[in-house]
């Protein structure tokens, strides 16, 4: 019972090993280090990689959209400034053709009537709230009529527009100045030459513009989203700015200092967009410039950056709207997916685990991915095998332990059968035996007169025989005796038996001369009992077979042979031939006959059975008329 | 009741009764031995009781020779009835017996036994202890007064 008990729960460290050997294996490579752990944090960290280049793509497509978008404000910015442009350019042709015609209204008309001229100026200047005067100018530069009271007789010759004019040109437009003749104020001349039929300069018609007014006029009806449109002369001087504060001389002088667009445009003759240089009250703003050809002027259009962008971000802002509930759908999505490969997965360990702690196994199991599904059954099937295997290994258990058991009351049985017989063979045996030998001797005593010799022989021989079976019976008693004994554990004196049993020997046969050598201090633990007959035998085989020598010998000792002590009892006597070596230790077992040695071949069993008891060996080694030594270890370690 | 200077031989075996007989034929002995051939008759004839009702004198033996192996009550039985009854308690027994059986030994001293000899085979050997045994215990032993 308590061996099966024991060998089950081996069996059951036995079956815990392999997984302990096992797990040392599942230790993560080295590069794996870099991932999350765990199956879940994985997923998501794959689905995160999954959407990154959705993402990289969407980025890639807003940055173009901003960039479209951007082209598309800062185009709509340069069309507000080319239709400044084109307005005021059209204004400045309109009031060229109007000055070519009253200039020759003025020529034409006969007589020349100067009030009158005055009138028609004034009339005509009502027309354009911007101009401020009209004036009719002789060829040598001189005001000679002028709509505005006390111009007349200014000398106009050294304005730049007038020079172009005396150089020839129809028509020309001036910078801005800070002050006109008669009034302080910023202003712009406008001069076309009025020539006669025959081409000759007959005068010249001047326009004295007043630039704050000019934007009321022409530009007023433009819608401008909070932008402001302006104009630049040649030399990039504010001319006119369609709101805003007001602005000194200063202001507009040093404009250009400011503008970076505007000196792009002076220095290129190209339009141009950008970045304005004066800030806005709205924060940053972007400027368009574009050049008016034939005048010299720039047109402007500015406005602030937000108003600009505001459709850029309103379309990135659609967009986003659009494309992040999309993004966040797909993840969660994709999460809620990932939950049901790494949740079942999670799950599955959990019943993997209580499988191998009580054996239970989930009924009904939740849904997995297929692979999962089918790693639960093949898990379950292993755990159910694996109950199975345990309870087969129970009931084999169980059989062998009956068996076990029936086996040992076969054995008691036999053993007390065994026990009856060599009581009974001690008994009754050697009873007749005594009979046999006891009258023997009883007709040799008594009636010794009436037997001749060979009838004395006879009974001799009958008391010898009867004599060496009884020694037969006692030492075949001993041998069975040796495998019931129970066997005593202690420490014995090896040498002190083989001194007594040498004793005995001595003693039974004072004339024999035997060399003695006994080494001292043999011990060994084992039965004192058992090995008294195991040195009895051995000491006695010695001194039997080396009866025939002249100077007998027996050596008693011990040595070390692969790693154990053997003990060794050698004589010089008659030995044996090795190729018998083997049939020494069986029982009955003679290399000699009776006559030569006497014995029953019983004594070298029995040491072997008391040698093999203690869990040694025996051996023999000789060679025949060379003497014998008997070897025998006793299972213990040596000393 | 007072000792008798008997051997009581307990002994089914004919032989060895002719044996020990003879054994004690040197030592004077022989006309005080007396022998019973089982258990039964052993008990019988010490207590006076059976087929010895009204032996005369009624005395205790000096010596008991018990073998073990005997019809109907063992040795060791009638070792064990001896010693629990106040006339024999103190009766020297020598078990006398073929066998050397551990346990019968061991049984033996524990029922009380005086002493236990196994019968040699050679009968020199045999003749030796039985006159040694009569001589020690009839001659040399001190029993025990009543």
């Amino acid at each position: 019972m308590e061996k099966t008990a024991v060998s089950v729960h081996d069996m059951r460290r036995a079956g815990e090993s392999p997984l302990a050997a096992v797990r040392p294996a599942v230790r993560h490579v080295r590069g794996e280090r870099l991932l999350p752990g765990g199956i879940r944090a994985r997923l998501l960290l794959l689905i995160a990689l999954a959407l990154l280049p959705m993402l990289l793509l969407l980025g890639w497509i807003y940055h173009q959209h901003y960039r479209n978008h951007r082209a598309l404000a800062l185009q709509a910015e340069l069309e507000v400034a080319q239709g400044v442009a084109t307005t005021f350019a059209a204004y400045v042709e309109g009031v060229r053709q109007q000055l070519t015609v009253i200039g020759q209204v003025v020529i034409t008309s006969s007589p020349y009537s100067a009030p009158r001229v005055e009138r028609l100026l004034r009339d005509a200047a009502a027309g354009y709230p911007a101009v401020r005067s009209l004036n009719w100018v002789s060829p040598g530069g001189t005001t000679l009529v002028s709509s505005l009271p006390g111009a007349a007789g200014s000398d106009l010759s050294a304005r730049p527009y007038f020079r172009r004019i005396a150089a020839g040109e129809p028509w020309a437009i001036g910078d801005l100045t800070s002050r006109s003749v008669v009034v302080d104020a910023p202003t712009v001349g406008i001069a076309a030459a009025v020539r006669d039929a025959g081409g000759t300069l007959r005068g010249v018609m001047v326009a004295g513009f007043e630039p704050t007014r000019l934007g009321e006029l022409t530009f007023s009806q433009r819608h401008l989203d909070a932008g402001v449109y302006a104009l630049f002369d040649r030399k990039g001087h504010l001319v006119y700015q369609s709101s805003g504060r007001p602005l000194s001389w200063e202001d507009r002088e040093r404009w250009l200092e400011g503008d970076p667009v505007l000196a792009r445009v002076l220095r290129t003759g190209e339009a141009q967009v950008g970045p304005s240089g004066h800030a806005t009250p709205g924060g940053e703003s972007i400027s368009a410039r574009v050049p008016l050809p034939g005048i010299g002027w720039v047109a402007g259009a500015q406005r602030p950056m937000d108003v600009v962008f505001a459709p850029v971000w309103r379309g990135l802002r659609q967009d986003s709207l659009l494309a992040l509930p999309v993004l966040l759908l797909a993840f969660l999505l994709a999460f809620l997916l990932s939950q049901t490969i790494a949740g079942p997965l999670r799950l599955l360990e959990e019943d993997a685990r209580l499988m191998g702690e009580s054996g239970e196994v989930r009924a009904a199991p939740p849904p997995a991915p297929t692979e999962v599904s089918r790693l639960r059954e093949t898990v379950t099937k292993m755990a159910l095998d694996l109950t199975r295997r345990a309870d087969e290994i129970r009931s084999l258990n169980e059989t062998l332990e009956r068996r076990v058991l029936e086996r040992t009351a076969d054995l008691e049985a036999a053993n007390r059968e065994m026990e009856a017989f060599s009581y009974s063979v001690s008994h009754d045996l050697r009873a007749p035996l005594r009979s046999v030998d006891g009258f023997s001797q009883l007709l040799l005593e008594r009636h010794l007169e009436r037997l001749d010799g060979q009838a004395r022989n006879y009974l001799a021989r009958v008391r010898a025989a009867a004599q060496r079976m009884g020694r037969l019976i006692d030492d075949m008693l001993t041998l069975s005796r040796i495998g019931r004994r129970e066997l005593r554990q202690e420490t014995v004196d090896l040498s002190a038996l083989a001194a007594a049993a040498a004793g005995e020997l001595r003693q039974r046969e004072p004339e024999r001369k035997v060399r003695l050598e006994i080494g001292p201090g043999l011990r060994a633990g084992g039965d004192a009992a058992l090995l008294r007959i195991v040195l009895d035998n051995l000491l006695g085989n010695a001194w039997k077979f080396s009866a025939g020598r002249e100077e007998a010998s027996i050596a008693v000792g011990a040595m070390e042979r692969d790693g154990e002590t053997a003990y060794f009892v050698r004589d010089n006597g008659a030995g044996f031939s090795m190729s018998y070596a083997d049939k020494l230790f069986k029982p009955f077992q003679r290399l000699h006959t009776e006559r030569e040695f006497p014995g029953n071949g019983i004594g070298l069993a029995i040491v072997q059975r008391i040698v093999s008891r203690h869990g040694g060996r025996v051996w023999a080694e000789g060679a025949e008329g060379e003497g014998a030594t008997l070897y025998f270890t006793l299972g213990g370690k040596p000393s | 009741m007072s000792i008798e200077p008997v051997i009581l031989l307990v002994e089914d075996n004919l032989d060895d009764v002719e044996l020990t007989r003879v054994a004690l034929e040197d030592t004077r002995l022989t006309n005080r031995l007396v022998t019973a051939k089982d258990g039964q008759e052993a008990l019988d004839w010490l207590w006076c009781v059976g087929a010895y009702k009204g032996r005369d004198p009624c005395l205790v033996p000096s010596l008991v020779l018990l073998d073990l192996k005997l019809p109907r009550l063992n040795g060791l039985e009638v070792l064990q009835r001896l010693r629990s009854d106040p006339r024999t308690r103190r009766l020297p027994v020598v078990i006398l017996t073929s066998s050397k059986e551990e346990q019968d030994i061991v049984r033996g001293y524990d029922l009380g036994a005086n002493s236990y000899i196994q019968k040699p085979v050679d009968y020199a050997q045999f003749m030796e202890a039985i006159r040694k045994l009569g001589i020690y215990w009839m001659v040399l032993n001190e029993p025990s007064p009543r």
